[in-house]
């Protein structure tokens, strides 16, 4: 048995899944205080009976999201190794920033050593200043973490209570993302640490062991809550993903297609390409910082069956207010499920008289307020559709054959889940003009996508025959290699190493999605390559039965 | 998330799967490094910068801009139509507003293609500002084009299809041409006898630094704009100058690369040579961009950046110095000029020139005559000899009066294809492109 846990915005929502099938579900409402809402949820759900033949249970939580977005973060220290390029003034996001002198170049090669003396000095700074986590990030460090490295032995001394180090957490470049990433990471440590030490008491009181308990990475990917206590950016911003994820198992895994999740304060939209979900290129957004975080490309509008109806300048208003409906009371007001349901002939009394007097604002019938309303929302949706589509065909292309060959993304259906979706369906299809299909148990589709999520990853390698080195960062390998080393022995060295790692057992769920392998000549003469290497592990959902 | 203070336009085409041999300068590996730099960046991050993929430039602005012998599709490869079609979709980018300024970051370069080629000059086979211009001027209706061409190796090509265009300012700056491939751009080479002085040659001795550049920059270029009053200005970005270009013999750096770019503030530049792929391309593209996008660069600098090694000589100053007069005074002499030019030649201009393909090891022997005209810039007649080939190519220029249209196009009918393998006719005026035989 599978157990998933999706919170929501108003929503907690769980399912249990067993050879392939639901065999139960339910929502239940979230609390004030989140770490107690999860906990309670999952007390109630999961009996004693399930425990018995309990494979997992995967927990996408925003506890971290909403540390971020409160600002309710831990003072961190930053030890930035800037190098040479855009002025560093924009990475000061830690309590106390520090710039170290040196610099590791694109190949990673030493430039200028790193200055530790001066570093211990900042050190010695950020303790006396009460800061107790630490981060350290240096550019092109995924090529060469030696200077990352030295800066972590020198601040063993110092004895913080959490570092966390760069080029750890990505494969990928991108410097800014770099710093900000390991920021977060140590930001939201204690928050972390709290939810984690929560889930561990409730293992304990439940006898379930630790090993069986799994976090959901906003890449759709899981991992263990074991593994994820020096990561736990990683738990960040998971909704999406379990949604883009639950919608794409139910659909029967569909090739080219759209993933709506219509849910009570937001409607999310993923992209479905050729087979997979289409990811950030770099990684994701947290609060006002652009992360390394892989995640699932998504867009969100503010948008829900709660989402309050209004008139403002006489034009129609949906959300982003909302309003539950027990907080219906003498100020009736009319939400955009009141609409959907009253425009599919549900008729409900209770909406009656705050439609009319919306309508009659704008001197139309109520039946015509409604169109309006819907199609102002459909238009909201169909925005960010486009936006995203426009966003997949613009991603940057370096070869001529992709440029030449490479296939544009056209989606040939919307899979639409969350509460509301069979009420928003016929609206959707009928002004988009587009085939929607709304999957059995589209109302707990997050919890089934958390559930079954699978282990997804990325491996960048890079071999420089001129050096003698081959790197792979995700998997802390810096290593020799001889100067006629090719690109088939470094697609061999990548499997080797992935499967080494123990994230796969099956040599076939390793995918190469690019290689490349360039001559290097210096003074006309050949004299080594740059072999660049890119694999994934290949999804493995599973398949669920009706 | 990151702004810039310009919204700027970049296209980044490496065409990672092009070569032209296995250890030829102009390789794969050219914008590798330059990437990475730019990914380590977060250059994308920027909200205002954007990244916008090429197409392919349609075969009628190839035909409106060149004479490829014996046709387009046995010369030009894909990359060197996708480079020529990234210089126009970037100038789309521009004049559409869509971004402030823009950037092709391409390979294969263009500087060096003539009006009439016959296949690789110094790597390049179509001239991908040149296109670009044809571009804007039938789509954008741009009237007053400069074209400032920063590779350390003269801009020849360029020069060779604006020769006789008043309406397009060509200066070029580059390493002497008594030291450096091609062997021309010297102080004399100034136009055709209709726009004498619009074509302006700052050769500079080797071991010229940021101090030359910048130098013709403020007393020559920036003055010379100011009277010209382009609509547009296109910068023919080289980075070959690096005083660690393995080709050439320069001392420019990337701090002085990003000063003239900021000074120059061109609306578009494209990349042409630049051949220290791992030194200074990645330093060098980075100024540019920073400077293009109004981020301060004063941060970027080679890793063994060191000003006062690379100072240039008292001799070399006071050159540059006597230089930029000499030329300034061109520019402001050029009515007087042109005046005695159309004097001297009352009917036909000609030249003789001979074009030596380095890559490909042979040679073009043309005869070139201009038409001197009172109501336009005048009819160009080419009869080129090369590879066993004789072409007789007949230019309408954009500008042409009726008398010279239609003396164009009644030669183009008259000529018997016999005596020549092709005979090719560019009606600028109409944009539209005959050939015989068809
Ligand atoms: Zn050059
Ligand atoms: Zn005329």
């Amino acid at each position: 048995m599978i157990v998933g846990l999706d919170v929501g915005g108003t929503t907690i929502d769980t399912v249990a899944i067993e050879n392939g099938k639901v065999v139960a579900f339910k929502k239940f409402e979230r609390g004030r205080n989140l770490i107690d809402s999860v906990l309670e949820s999952l007390n109630q759900f999961i009996s004693d009976e399930m425990i018995l033949n309990l494979e997992r249970i995967t927990l996408s939580t925003t506890v971290t999201t909403n540390a971020i977005v409160q600002n309710n973060l831990d003072k961190v220290g930053m030890i930035i190794e800037n190098g040479i390029g855009a002025n560093p003034e924009f990475l000061m996001c830690g309590d106390m920033n520090f710039f170290a002198d040196g610099y590791i170049n694109n190949r990673g090669i030493e430039v200028k050593p790193v200055n530790i003396e001066s570093v211990k000095s900042a050190l010695q700074n950020f303790k006396q200043e009460g800061i107790e986590n630490l981060g350290i990030v240096g550019k092109f460090s995924v090529r060469n973490p030696q200077h990352e490295l030295a800066v972590y032995e020198a601040a063993k001394e110092y004895n913080f209570k959490f570092v966390s180090v760069g080029y750890k957490l990505s494969g990928k470049l991108n410097f800014p993302r770099r710093v900000f990433s390991t920021y977060l990471n140590c930001a939201v440590y204690s928050i972390f640490n709290m939810f984690y030490k929560s889930i561990l008491a409730f293992s304990q009181e439940r006898k379930i062991p630790l090993e069986k308990i799994f976090i959901q990475k906003p890449d759709g990917g899981i991992v263990n809550l074991q593994n994820i206590e020096c990561f736990p950016i990683f738990s960040i911003l998971s909704g999406p993903a379990a949604s883009a994820q639950g919608g794409f198992v139910l659909s029967n895994f569909a090739k080219n297609a759209i993933i709506i999740d219509i849910g009570g304060t937001t409607t999310d939209i993923a992209f479905l390409s050729n087979g997979n979900l289409v990811l950030e290129p770099y990684g994701a957004k947290i609060g006002k910082y652009p992360t390394l975080v892989r995640a699932i490309y998504s867009r969100s509008v503010g948008l829900g069956a709660e989402s309050v109806v209004k008139i403002v300048d006489d034009t129609v208003k949906i959300g982003p207010e909302t309003k539950r409906w027990y907080e219906k009371g003498k100020n009736e007001f009319i939400t955009f499920y009141d609409i959907l349901q009253f425009s599919n002939s549900c008729y409900e009394n209770s909406i009656n008289a705050g439609l009319k007097s919306l309508s009659s604002q704008l001197n139309i019938s109520q039946e015509n307020f409604c169109k309006l309303v819907i199609s102002r929302a459909v238009a909201m949706i169909e925005e960010k559709i486009k936006e995203g589509i426009e966003y997949i065909n613009n991603l940057p292309v370096y070869t001529i054959n992709k440029l030449l060959y490479g296939e544009k993304f056209a989606p040939q259906k919307i899979i639409l889940i969350g509460g509301p979706a069979q009420l928003l369906k016929p609206h959707l299809e009928n002004e988009l003009k587009i085939k929607v299909e709304v999957p059995k148990h589209y109302m707990v589709a997050n919890a089934i996508g958390c559930a079954i999520g699978s282990i997804s990853k990325e491996y960048n390698l890079v071999a420089d025959t001129i050096q003698g080195k081959l790197v792979i960062p995700e998997l802390n390998i810096y290593q020799s290699i001889p100067a006629d080393f090719t690109i088939e022995q470094a697609k061999k060295v990548l499997i080797e190493k992935v499967l080494k790692s123990r994230e796969v057992k099956n040599q076939d769920d390793v995918e190469i999605v690019d290689e490349s392998s360039f001559n290097m000549i210096r003074s006309f003469r050949f004299c080594g390559r740059m072999i660049r290497i890119k694999a994934q592990l290949k999804p493995k959902l599973l398949n669920l039965r009706d | 998330m990151l702004k810039a203070k310009n919204s700027l336009g970049l296209i980044l085409f490496p065409a990672f799967d092009w070569r032209i041999s296995p250890t030829h300068p102009e390789r794969e590996e050219r914008l590798l490094y330059t990437i990475d730099q730019i990914e380590e960046e977060g250059l994308f991050d920027y909200e205002n910068i954007k990244i916008f993929n090429p197409e392919m430039v349609a075969s009628k602005y190839i035909e409106m801009t060149h004479f490829c012998i014996p046709t387009i599709s046995s010369i030009v490869t894909v990359s060197h139509k996708i480079a020529a079609g990234s210089a126009i979709t970037i100038a789309q980018k521009v004049l559409s507003k869509e971004v402030e300024k823009g950037f092709a970051l391409i390979r294969p370069p263009g500087h060096h293609a003539h009006r009439v080629t016959y296949g690789d000059r110094g790597f390049c086979i179509i001239n991908n500002e040149a296109i670009m211009v044809e571009y804007l001027r039938k789509e954008y209706k741009i009237k007053k084009i400069a074209i400032i061409d920063t590779d350390c190796h003269h801009g020849d090509g360029t020069q060779d299809i604006f020769w006789n265009d008043k309406d397009v300012l060509f200066i070029s700056l580059h390493q002497d041409g008594t030291t450096l491939y091609p062997g021309t751009g010297f102080t004399d080479e100034i136009g055709g006898p209709s726009a004498i002085g619009y074509t302006l040659n700052l050769p500079l001795p080797p071991y010229t630094s940021d101090e030359g550049f910048l130098y013709c920059l403020d007393n020559l270029i920036i003055p010379v704009l100011e009277e010209f009053k382009p609509d547009i200005i296109i910068n023919s970005a080289g980075q070959d100058n690096h005083y660690s270009d393995p080709l050439t013999n320069m001392n420019f750096s990337a701090q002085g690369y990003a000063k003239l770019t900021e000074k120059l503030s061109p609306n578009i530049s494209v990349l042409e040579g630049g051949y220290s792929i791992e030194s200074a391309l990645p330093y060098v593209n980075l100024g540019i961009i920073f400077a293009l996008a109004g981020i301060d660069y004063s941060n970027i600098k080679e890793p063994d950046y060191n000003p006062e090694r690379l100072k240039q000589s008292q001799r070399t100053t006071d050159y540059i110095k006597r230089l930029c007069e000499q030329v300034y005074s061109i520019w402001k002499s050029k009515e007087e000029r042109e005046y005695k030019v159309k004097m001297v030649h009352q009917d036909y201009y000609a030249r003789k020139k001979s074009i030596y393909y380095d890559t490909m090891g042979f040679r073009e022997n043309q005869l070139e005559k201009i038409k001197i005209c009172k109501k336009c810039s005048g009819l160009i007649l080419i009869d080129s000899f090369c590879l066993g080939y004789r072409v007789l190519a007949i230019v309408i220029p954009h500008d042409a009066c009726n008398d010279c249209q239609n003396e164009g196009h009644k030669l183009f009918e008259n000529t018997e294809v016999g005596n020549y393998s092709h005979v090719l006719l560019q009606d600028k005026k109409s944009f539209e492109f005959f050939r015989k035989p068809s």
